[in-house]
């Protein structure tokens, strides 16, 4: 079931790559027309609730993933830790979330410790398994644990890595593939950033 | 005329330098007692903090006793530290992961088998398999060393992973690895704690 949105998110970001030339300023693959991301509660890195409605006037960068992730994740919130430093001002409008993929064991603390090891204005955000279901429906993640009888890690999580950008008004606008470089992520999250809100 | 020879002699001088190899910037480590030269470089490890409670973020909420209250709510009420210290049949330590380059000049294939380090009590070989940009991470017996080629330990490939690191390993320390060989036996090498 999860592989299947998987492949329809796969199928639709086909079709939007097609029709890109309609908002050639973006270098990002853009959701046309932008609709309104799918709205959450999950509880932050300090234990406080964060609902995404409510940081409108923000432009919202979302990555899934968890904090035992060894290599993927870390390379992700690095390159969004340069885009953050690129953006300089600007940096200012945007909040950048990583969503945990591994509730289990990522408690609020161990969130803290991680996020903002790169930066201190990233936060870490949870929720039950009821909670992050629709959520990552909503958002095509693909997110599957898997035994590892061999590791010491004894499970790890298969996912996606894509980075999404909610812009000021609540709209998901743009989303980024794993490995984008890092100055392509930062001209869009300017444009975001620039925008009225 | 003169030009002719200057471009000549660079020509020569820059054949002579690319003779030398590898990046100079990090010792190559070559195997001993076999014979069989691997060299090792751009080795490097990504940060890790075991902080158990960043300061900075607290200013906000006022005192460090604020701190320490957030900690009980959200748990057991033992504190943060019990979340680096308590080792079950499942680990939920701090992680991280070291890569490198791995030359072999040898006539045969070599496997890298196995990594030690004093900052993590775990230290596994993984892999990290993309499809369809979903990233699989997953532990492996041995990486090959193809005979007279290279492996690259990258991320999002293969990597050295650091499972319930220890210590703080800072940026800009080296930390000694000493990886293990099918053929070659043991090889030292100095790992730079670095961002990618």
């Amino acid at each position: 079931m999860k592989k299947f949105s998987f492949i329809l998110l796969g199928m639709l970001l086909l079709l939007l790559a097609a029709c890109g030339q309609s908002a050639p300023q973006f270098r990002g693959t853009v959701l046309e027309p932008a609709e309104p991301a799918f709205d959450f509660t999950l509880i932050d890195e300090q234990g406080q609730p964060f609902t995404l409605s409510e940081q409108k006037g923000q432009v919202v960068v979302l990555f899934f993933g968890f904090t035992m992730c060894p290599d993927i994740c870390p390379a992700a919130l690095a390159d969004l830790s340069a885009v953050s430093r690129e953006l300089g001002a600007d940096a200012e409008a945007i909040q950048v979330a990583l969503v945990s993929l591994d509730p289990e064991r990522d408690t609020s603390e161990r969130l803290q410790q991680y996020v903002t090891a790169f930066d201190p204005r990233f936060k870490g955000l949870r929720g039950d398994e009821a909670t992050l279901a629709p959520i990552l429906k909503s958002y095509g993640v693909f997110s599957e644990q898997r035994a590892l009888p061999d590791s010491a890690m004894g499970y790890t999580i298969d996912h996606s890595g894509f980075i999404y950008a909610i812009d000021k008004a609540g709209n998901w606008r743009i989303l980024f593939a794993h490995g984008t470089p890092v100055e392509d992520i930062t001209a869009d999250l300017r444009l975001l950033a620039r925008e009225g809100g | 005329m003169r030009n002719t020879i200057s471009v000549i002699l660079l020509a020569i001088s820059s054949l002579i330098l690319a003779a030398c190899g590898a990046a100079p910037t990090t010792t190559p480590a070559v195997a001993p007692a076999t014979g069989m030269a691997l060299e090792i470089r751009d080795a490097w490890v990504r940060p890790a903090s075991l902080a158990a409670m960043p300061m900075e973020g607290t200013a906000e909420s006022g005192s460090g006793h604020g701190t320490m209250e957030g900690t009980a709510e959200s748990g057991s009420g033992h504190g943060t530290m019990d979340q680096t210290t308590e080792h079950g049949a499942m680990s939920a330590g701090t992680t991280t992961a070291g890569y490198m380059v791995i030359k072999n000049s040898g006539s045969e294939p070599d496997y890298l088998v196995a990594a030690a380090a004093d900052i993590a009590e775990t230290i596994e070989l993984h892999n990290v398999l993309m499809e369809n940009d979903v990233m699989r991470m997953r532990p492996v017996e041995k990486i090959e060393v193809p005979a007279g080629g290279e492996v690259e330990l990258r991320p999002g490939g293969f990597h050295v992973m650091f499972i319930d690191v220890t210590r703080d390993v800072k940026e800009g320390e080296s930390i000694p690895v000493t990886l293990t060989f099918e053929r070659a036996g043991t090889v030292e090498v100095n790992a730079v704690v670095r961002q990618p």
